[in-house]
């Protein structure tokens, strides 16, 4: 170990040649041109999977059939009907006359969702007397109905607001109040959420990029040349972080078209935070990939030590536990989560998400930096 | 002074002892050829030479500069060919030379120059947009060796450039070395080929991390006792198993189509005697000649030797696979 003393002396870590940096960041775009399945892996993989995991992981796709029994038939009762059968989520079914046809409709399974409206409902409305409407769920399909129900409640809760000042009570009994996503719709909260994963693949396809050149040999020549850690890096990571933005604009135009998932925050404070969050992936991958030999156990890295734990404790799928904090802390997925969902949802600047910003900030600086002071320019 | 120095450098992977202790003096612009079986060391004694793998122990100098505490400092000045293809299968031929040139700093008018002499050194003239990876086996060598020499480099380090290269491709490639070599460049290449180290000026044997012995190549050869005798004949196996009984035998081996036998230097017409003795077994041969060992039966019975002291007493020499 009192070598590394000696190797400093030759002072080759902040020691950087644009010129050398410009030809390695060259030889890195060719590979990615010239290899498909790392192109479309960087480039195009990131909208593709965020389509097949917000289906996978939201409950919302179809849209649920409902049916309406009105015991009221007011003027009140038929606009919360309208209000209801033009949603995205549900369809209209039909009405129907009794409790009975209801629950032969939900047995037959041609309803999961029905909505008693009693009598008075209107007349209570307009006195501004609290009233109640009752909500019938199919619980066979238990998350389904939860959601939807909960979904329903707070719908149903937000209409009943436009009779509130004639009342300072909630004018229909319903409790239930969701903040930022009041229709409950899962892949409105669910897709900003997923970016944070898809946009490891960036990461992925760089942690076999430099596995593959001490795979196949290249590094050793490298290893022999004047080439200095910081140029092999940066010059690593630039086409990269270039083409994982060109990937990362291709998954949020399919948030924002294909989902439907309404941006309202800035766009440019997004294009911004998704570079911190793609240097910060592609920071603590390339420190990570250093240590491993081989392309496959890369591979394997970045799949258990990334990508599954992001899915699973980063806050996508369920709160951040206080268990898992630590871990879920260490994972810049965690803080992009907060920041995507900032973002769409809450349409929060820049200041709001300070902290995950600064999180991602020192998580590229520190990881960069480490890579380059930990790469040496040896072979086994 | 030397241009390529080592003493006592030694590099294990685990149990294994790669490289046991080696001590090398090269000196400006000779022609070093190491051989050795596979296995011997000789990939991990240039990685470390290059600079590109930690000795555990023992120091290197090159051009006076100390490899081993500041590697970055010999760069330059030096050309490493590793033995395994190491250059970018999907970059062109003209792309890998010009990503080669711009590393080491290599511009301008000069590297155009510098990569259209390679390029005809070379005979690569024709594939300039040829992707690396599919070029034949001898382009591929000397694609990696003209990138090694981009920089204008005074030492070479070659491992094992030659092999898996068609004949016509390696004799091409050792006429490139001998240009070099006028040119005054110091070469070091590792090869499992004999011949080919007879181009050297001077050969090192290598056998498990050490260098047995080293000298000229034509003084190697003198090392192996006595004479050697080559006997033609169909039926190698029954001669072999016959003239180990003959007296004065010291050692033999089969050597293509015919077996050369070793035999004490003081026997008077050991050809006639051998003769008489094969007949007197009941065998046939067709013809009995004195030779010149080669370097190969020099780098056997070193071998053999080290391994195993009673070789002068008549044992049969272990094989070696080269
Ligand atoms: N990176 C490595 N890891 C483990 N063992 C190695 C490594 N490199 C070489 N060896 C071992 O060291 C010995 C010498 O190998 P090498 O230097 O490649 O010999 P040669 O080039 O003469 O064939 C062999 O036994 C080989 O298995
Ligand atoms: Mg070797």
């Amino acid at each position: 170990m009192d070598r590394t003393k000696g190797e400093r002396r030759d002072s080759i870590w902040l020691a950087m040649s644009i010129r050398r940096l410009g030809a390695i960041i060259r030889k890195e775009f060719r590979h990615i041109r010239r290899d498909r399945r790392l192109f479309f892996l960087v480039t195009v993989s990131p909208a593709i999977m965020l389509v097949a995991f917000a289906y996978l992981f939201s409950f919302d796709t179809a849209r649920i059939p409902f049916a309406y029994y009105d015991r009221d038939r007011s003027a009140e009762s038929r606009q919360l009907l309208m209000a209801l059968a033009t949603d995205r989520e549900l369809r209209f079914v039909g009405e129907v006359a009794s409790y009975d046809d209801l629950r032969a409709a939900m047995q037959a399974g041609r309803i999961r969702l029905g909505l008693v409206i009693p009598p008075g409902f209107g007349a209570d409305l307009v006195a501004g007397r609290t009233t109640t409407v009752q909500l019938l769920g199919d619980g066979s399909d238990p998350i389904t109905a939860a959601v939807q129900m909960a979904r329903l409640t707070g719908m149903i809760g937000e209409w009943g607001q436009a009779y509130r000042r004639l009342n300072p009570t909630p004018p229909i009994d319903v409790r239930a109040l969701v903040w930022f996503n009041p229709f409950l719709r899962s892949s409105h909260s669910m897709v900003p959420a997923l970016l944070a994963i898809v946009l490891i693949l960036p990461g992925m396809a760089v942690a076999l990029a430099l596995t593959r050149e001490k795979e196949l040999g290249s590094f050793e020549s490298l290893a022999a040349t004047p080439v200095r850690p910081a140029e092999y890096i940066l010059g690593k990571l630039i086409p990269y972080l270039v083409y994982g933005l060109v990937g990362a604009a291709g998954a949020v135009a399919v948030a924002l078209f294909w989902f439907r998932v309404p941006l309202r925050g800035s766009p440019l404070d997004l294009a911004g935070m998704t570079l911190f969050y793609l240097l910060a992936t592609l920071g603590v991958i390339t420190f990570v990939a250093g240590f491993m030999a081989t392309q496959s156990t890369a591979l394997r890295a970045v799949l258990l030590l990334f990508l599954v734990p992001s899915v699973f404790l980063s806050g996508i799928l369920l709160p951040v536990d206080p268990q898992t904090r630590l871990t879920a802390e260490s994972l810049p997925a965690t803080h992009f989560v907060v920041i995507a969902r900032g973002l769409f949802l809450k349409g929060q600047s820049w200041q709001a998400l300070g902290r995950p910003l600064f999180i991602l900030a020192m998580m590229a600086l520190l990881s960069i930096t480490f890579s380059i002071l930990t790469l040496r320019k040896r072979v086994g | 002074m030397s241009t390529l120095f080592c003493r006592n450098l030694q590099r294990r992977f685990g149990k294994t002892v790669a490289v046991a202790g080696v001590d090398l003096d090269i000196a400006a612009g000779e022609m070093y050829g190491l051989i050795g079986p596979d296995g011997a060391g000789k990939t991990t004694l240039l990685r470390m030479l290059a600079g590109v793998l930690k000795p555990d122990a023992g120091t290197i100098r090159m051009a006076g500069v100390d490899v081993v505490r500041q590697p970055e400092r010999v760069r330059s000045l030096l050309g490493y060919m590793p033995q395994r293809f190491s250059l970018y299968a999907d970059l062109g031929v003209l792309e890998n030379l010009l990503f080669y040139a711009d590393i080491f700093g290599v511009r301008g008018a000069e590297r155009r120059q510098r990569i259209e002499r390679l390029l005809a050194f070379a005979r690569l003239e024709d594939f300039r947009d040829r992707p690396a990876g599919q070029l034949s086996g001898g382009m591929k060598k000397k694609l990696a060796l003209a990138c090694a020499l981009i920089h204008r480099p005074r030492v070479l380090l070659l491992d094992e450039p030659t092999n898996g290269v068609d004949p016509i491709s390696r004799r091409e490639f050792w006429d490139i070395l001998a240009d070099l070599h006028l040119e005054g460049v110091t070469i070091l290449v590792t090869t499992p080929y004999m011949d080919e180290a007879e181009r050297c000026q001077r050969v090192g044997l290598m056998h498990e991390g050490r260098i047995l012995r080293q000298d000229t190549p034509s003084a190697l050869q003198t090392w192996v006792p006595g004479r050697m005798l080559a006997v033609y004949a169909g039926d190698l196996a029954a001669i072999a198993a016959a003239v180990a009984s003959f007296p004065g035998h010291l050692d033999h081996h089969t050597y293509g189509d015919r077996l050369h036998v070793f035999v004490a230097p003081d026997l008077t017409d050991p050809e006639a005697a051998l003769a008489e003795h094969l007949r007197a077994c009941g065998l046939s041969f067709r013809q009995i000649l004195s030779d010149t060992p080669r370097l190969e039966e020099a780098f056997i019975h070193l071998i053999a030797h080290r391994e195993d002291e009673s070789i002068r007493a008549g044992a049969r020499l272990p094989s070696v696979e080269l």
